[in-house]
Parts: structure tokens; sequence; C-alpha cells
């Protein structure tokens, strides 16, 4: 079996992994959220989620968890490279498609590089007006108490922010 | 067999300096281990600083403010309070650094690279990824700027809609985080639809990213978006030599972001073009200052240069592990905040004194903004209902009502007090005048309920004590209609 057919086989088996795990993890949530909604509508006391229905969800994964783990380690041991690896050698190579890019890239004004080469001329003015124009506005909000309404924010949780509920 | 055949296995492994300065600016974002350990999060003063990268201040580990978070908050109280601070923030760190925060500073940049790292194949930019790439642009528009600012301003609810209803980061650091430890098992009771919705929402993108490198940053993160609208600003950032530049554009054609040049909007400043360029035209500089150049090549790497570069990348190496460490010790062992003083006053009853299910809660007193007086001992006989809410807590101000409803049906039968934490950043009693609420509002404005309660700072909370005073409910969370009855017939019982 070549090298690339081994290769194609460990993507293969990776992508299924990493799909079914996010499918799986996925559907899990929502099937909880739904009996659980229904448990609700019967008595508003109970919880859609509690420890024991997430672990009770969450074991039947652990073995495919593990699967993509033992996958993982094994590509970096044996020094799998990514997708995008292969790729990285055309990059160099100047193919009718890049070269067309470039000069398309061109001809709109967007030449590699050049814009980041040539700045504005009084860019380094501009720095200096918003760096001022920045502390000026850090006082103000310290000030006029701003500054403390971020730390109140941070300090508290917020159930609803954090997606708690 | 190829070059990187030949290289050997440690070196081939071997994590390029920019991870480690990514690893270095997690560790420190998040260096409060102590809340990983404890359940519970950072409340000291550092929290006034909001971080450069997107972090979830509600993180166990966080000890800063996320300056999105800080910015929606900041937009949805405009009606009271011109957020001064945090634009100046935002400009500051636009200013200085840009979109180097997401190439070199961000944790969830560094998650996202991780995520990638997973060998499967990629999917590389394209057209569509290009067009696509605009989208955080409208993100930003709608949920980080006009919808906060609309509900707050006309509603007068504050609602960081982004954090809300997209942030991965929240889920992932935030809600999981708390939800990891034991000691928040009592969260879990307030997971719902908007849980769910996130939680598949953080999985998707996580999915995303193994197959397309940093797919959030690219598509969908708004504080990228800010950032690159500084991208010709920079001080620190990706310069190009024009007169070294070809245009050949490997640079381009290298990147993994949607970028049309280097330094552009969608450039992350990652300095990965540097070792693709043939003609040594790229550095990473801060103003005319060279950072970073290419190993060989560079006109001014002679090998004096290199020698005292090499030195000078010693001595900032160790002014920065200084750094880490210094902070790892203070947050976890010097600062002395979230300490609180566990009050001792008891009076006789069987029930042992606390805040858990069972037990009764210390007597304290608060004075209203009517003018009673909220003595605890005072409600024995009555079912008791205490609710901590706050102006900038947007579940809280939608259960209000709920609140004020069940206290109108059952007013001789219920005490109740809404107590309005400490930390105030609007006048509660202003805030209500126009909102025709039945019950009696208090500030605690030491947060000695708080402490009795055993409240962390979670909202909204809500305590319900029986006719005898002991403690039948006390979570943090959202609440019904429907389950504060249930809750007022079961204390009944």
């Amino acid at each position: 079996m070549s090298i690339l057919t081994k290769r194609k086989i460990y993507y293969l088996l990776q992508t299924a992994v990493c799909i079914a795990l996010a499918a799986w993890l996925s559907i899990s949530a929502i099937a909880v959220y739904r009996e659980g909604a229904a448990r609700k509508a019967e008595n508003p006391l109970e919880s859609i989620y509690t420890p024991e229905i997430v672990a009770e969800k969450a074991a039947p994964m652990a073995p495919l968890f593990l699967a993509g783990l033992v996958l993982l380690i094994t590509g970096i041991v044996m020094s799998v490279k990514d997708g995008s690896v292969g790729r990285e050698k055309n990059l160099f190579r100047k193919t009718k498609a890049s070269q067309a890019m470039l000069k398309g890239e061109k001809e709109t004004g967007g030449a590699f590089g050049h814009r980041a080469a040539d700045p504005p001329k009084k860019t380094g003015v501009l720095q200096a007006v918003i760096i001022a124009a920045a502390i000026v506005f850090i006082i103000a909000g310290v000030l006029n108490g701003s500054a403390g309404d971020v730390l109140y924010k941070a300090i508290t949780i917020c159930t609803e922010c954090v997606g708690l509920g | 067999m190829d070059d990187l055949g030949k290289i050997r296995w440690k070196q081939a492994h071997r994590p390029a300096g920019r991870r480690l300065v990514q690893l270095y600016s997690a560790l420190l974002h998040n260096a409060y281990i102590k809340g990983f350990i404890d359940g519970k999060i950072y409340t000291g003063s550092t929290k006034y600083a909001c971080v450069p990268g997107l972090n979830c201040y509600s993180c166990p580990g966080a000890t800063g403010s996320c300056p999105l978070g800080a910015l929606q908050n900041a937009l949805a109280s405009a009606g009271h309070r011109a957020g001064w601070y945090v634009l100046g923030i935002m400009l500051l760190f636009g200013v200085i650094l840009g979109r180097t925060i997401c190439g070199w500073l961000c944790p969830l940049g560094l998650i996202q690279e991780l995520l990638h790292k997973i060998p499967t194949p990629k999917l590389w930019k394209n057209r569509f990824t290009r067009i696509l790439s605009w989208l955080k642009y409208i993100i930003l528009a709608v949920f980080v700027i006009a919808m906060p600012l609309w509900f707050g301003l006309r509603c007068q609810v504050p609602l960081p809609a982004f954090c809300k209803f997209i942030c991965p980061a929240g889920t992932l650091e935030g809600a999981m985080g708390l939800l990891a430890h034991p000691a928040n098992s009592s969260y879990y009771s307030m997971l719902g639809i908007l849980f769910t919705r996130k939680f598949v929402i953080m999985v998707v993108i996580a999915l995303a990213c193994v197959f397309c490198y940093r797919t959030f940053c690219r598509f969908i993160c708004p504080l990228g978006a800010i950032y690159g609208l500084f991208s010709r600003f920079n001080v620190i950032g990706v310069k190009v030599d024009a007169k070294r530049c070809n245009g050949c554009g490997a640079c381009v054609r290298h990147c993994g972001m949607d970028v049309r040049f280097v330094g552009d909007h969608e450039c992350i400043q990652c300095g990965r073009c540097m070792d693709v360029c043939h003609q040594n035209a790229i550095t990473i500089k801060a103003g005319k200052a060279v950072l970073l150049a290419p190993e060989t090549g560079y006109p001014t790497e002679t090998p004096g240069t290199q020698g005292r570069r090499h030195r000078q990348g010693k001595i900032v190496r160790g002014f920065a592990m200084a750094v880490l460490v210094f902070a790892l010790i203070w947050f976890n062992f010097l600062d002395p905040a979230g300490v609180k003083e566990n009050l001792t006053v008891r009076y006789d009853s069987d029930a042992p004194i606390g805040h858990e299910v069972g037990e009764q809660l210390e007597d304290f007193t608060l004075s209203c903004y009517d003018g009673s007086v909220f003595h605890l001992a005072g409600t024995r006989g009555k079912i008791t209902f205490i609710n901590f809410w706050a102006t900038y807590c947007t579940p809280c101000i939608r259960e209000l009502p709920f609140f004020s409803d069940l206290y109108a049906a059952h007013e001789d039968d219920i005490a109740m007090i809404a107590v309005h934490p400490g930390l105030v950043t609007q006048d509660p009693a202003a805030f209500l005048s126009g909102r025709d609420y039945t019950m009696p509002f208090a500030t605690d404005s030491d947060d000695t309920v708080m402490n009795i309660v055993g409240g962390t700072g979670t909202l909204p909370q809500t305590i319900v004590l029986n006719r005898k005073g002991e403690v039948i409910y006390n979570q943090a969370g959202s609440i019904t209609r429907e389950m504060l009855e249930a809750l007022y017939e079961e204390a009944d019982r």
C-alpha cells in the first residue's frame, strides 16, 4: 500500500471521527433539551439538564473520543502532515491561475505587498493622534465611571451572557 | 524523500516562537488557576482592564475583562453613561497592535489553530471564503453595535447580543468552565434552550476550525473586524519592503487568511509569510524598529546584529517569564480579592445557620427605597422571597414582573425583597421610577446579604424561605412565572 493511500485512509478515519463526534455532541444536546423540556412542562421545578443526565449521554461517546485521541497521537508520532502541507509545495509554482490572479490584483491596484509597503505619508501623525485620543478617552472613562462599569460587569456572572440561561 | 522527511521528528515538532507566545498569552489571560479549582471567577481590580484578545470574563481563570463584552455593555448603557473607557481601550489596542493580537495573543486564536492541526483534508481559501470574510462586519454591526444600543436605549434592557447568541468563547470558557466544577452543579438547573443553541454553535465552529483555518476569526469574530479597521495604522505589525518585493504573490498564496495583500484588514500579522518570501522583503516591525526578520538573507542581519538581537531576545524572554511567574503567584496566592468574611452572629433555632436548602439564613436588615425597612427575622410566619437582580442584567429585569405579580397576588402571605448588589452602574431607584413593581427594593451596598445567601456574584439569584425561615430554594439563574408559583406552593406545604 503506497504512502499516499495510507495517508488518505488516515484522513478519512480522522475526518469521520471528527464529524461523528461533533454530530453526536450536537444531537445529544438537542435530545437532552427536548426530553428535559417535556419533563419541565409537567413539573416547572424539574431541571432540563442535570449532571447525571449529561454524564449518561456523554458516556457512550467516550470510545469514539478515545479513538479520535489515539488517531491524533498516532498522527503526531508518525508525522502525518495535514491536508494543507502538500499544497504548499505548489504555492511557489506560478500556475496559469496564479499568474492571472496576480495580474488581476495588479490591475485593480491591489498588488501583493505594495499597499502595505507604501503606507500613507502621514501614518505616524495619525498614529500619534489616535493614541492621544485613546488616552484622553480612557481618562474620561475613569472620571465618568465607565471604567467601573467594566469591572462590575466582569466580576458578576451574567448567566444569560455566557449562555447558561 | 522530501526535505521535511529528513528533519528529525523532534525538530519537526518543535513549537514555533509564535506558538509559545500564544501559549504564554493564553496563560496570562487566564492566570487565576485557583478559579478552576474553586469553580469561582476572579473578582479583583485587574478586571478594570480589558485584555486584548477574546477571552470571556466569566471564565474561572480570567484575570481581565473581555473587550467585546465590555463594548456591548458600554453601548447598552449609553443612555446614562458614555462608554469612553472602552472606546479608548479599543482605540489603543487597535492602533498599537491591531490584528497582531489575533495572530499572536488571542487565546481563541490559539484554540482554533490547535484544532486545525488535526490532520484532515483542509479547505483552502477561495472566492467564497473571501466573500464570507465580510460576514464578521455584519455581525459587528448587528450583534455588537445595533442590538445592544437598540435594547439599551429603547427598552432599557441591557442585551449583549453577541455574547448571548453567538460567542463560542463564552460557552467554552464561561459556561463550560463553570459547569465543569462540582461546586457549580446548581447551575445545571438554569440550562435550557439558550445553552443548547450556544453549545451546538460552539461545536459547529470547532468542527469547522478542524477543516478550515481559523473559521471563527475569518468569518465571525467582531473583535477581529474592529482591529482590522486599524490595519493601515498599526504601530506593530508586518511590513513589506517595497524595494525588495518583486510582487510574486507567494506571501498571499501561502497565507491561510483571506488576505488580498500583506498587512490588509484580513492579515493577522502572524509572520508566516516571512518564511516563504524569497526576496526577504517581509519583517515584523514596531514603528521603524525590526522585531522579527527572516533568519537569513535580511540585509541588516549581520553576525553583529544577530548577536545583539539574540541578547535582547534573552532579556525579553526573561522579563516575560518573570511577569508570568509574578502574575501566577499574585492572582493565586497573594491577591486578597474574593476573600469574603463570614458573619458570626447566630440566633436560637433548630436549623443550622447557612444558605443551603434546609438551613436558615443569618438575620439581616435592609433599608428599602420606599423608606421601609426589611428585617429578615421579622418575616417569620410568611413565605419569603429574596431576589438578587441588577440594572445591567437582562434576565434579572425580565423576571422582575413575575416577582411583582406574585407579590401582588399574595401580599399578606409573602415577604419579598428585590436586592440590588453593591456594584451599581446606574441608580437603581431611578431605573425603577417608571416601572410599577409592587415589592420593595433595596441595595446591598456592602454585599452583606450576598455573603449571607452564599452568592457568588452570579445574577439573577433567587432564595425562597418557608414560614420557619428555612431555605427551600437557593439558586442562581433565570426563573419563570410557573416556577415561582410552584415554589410558593412547595414552601406552603
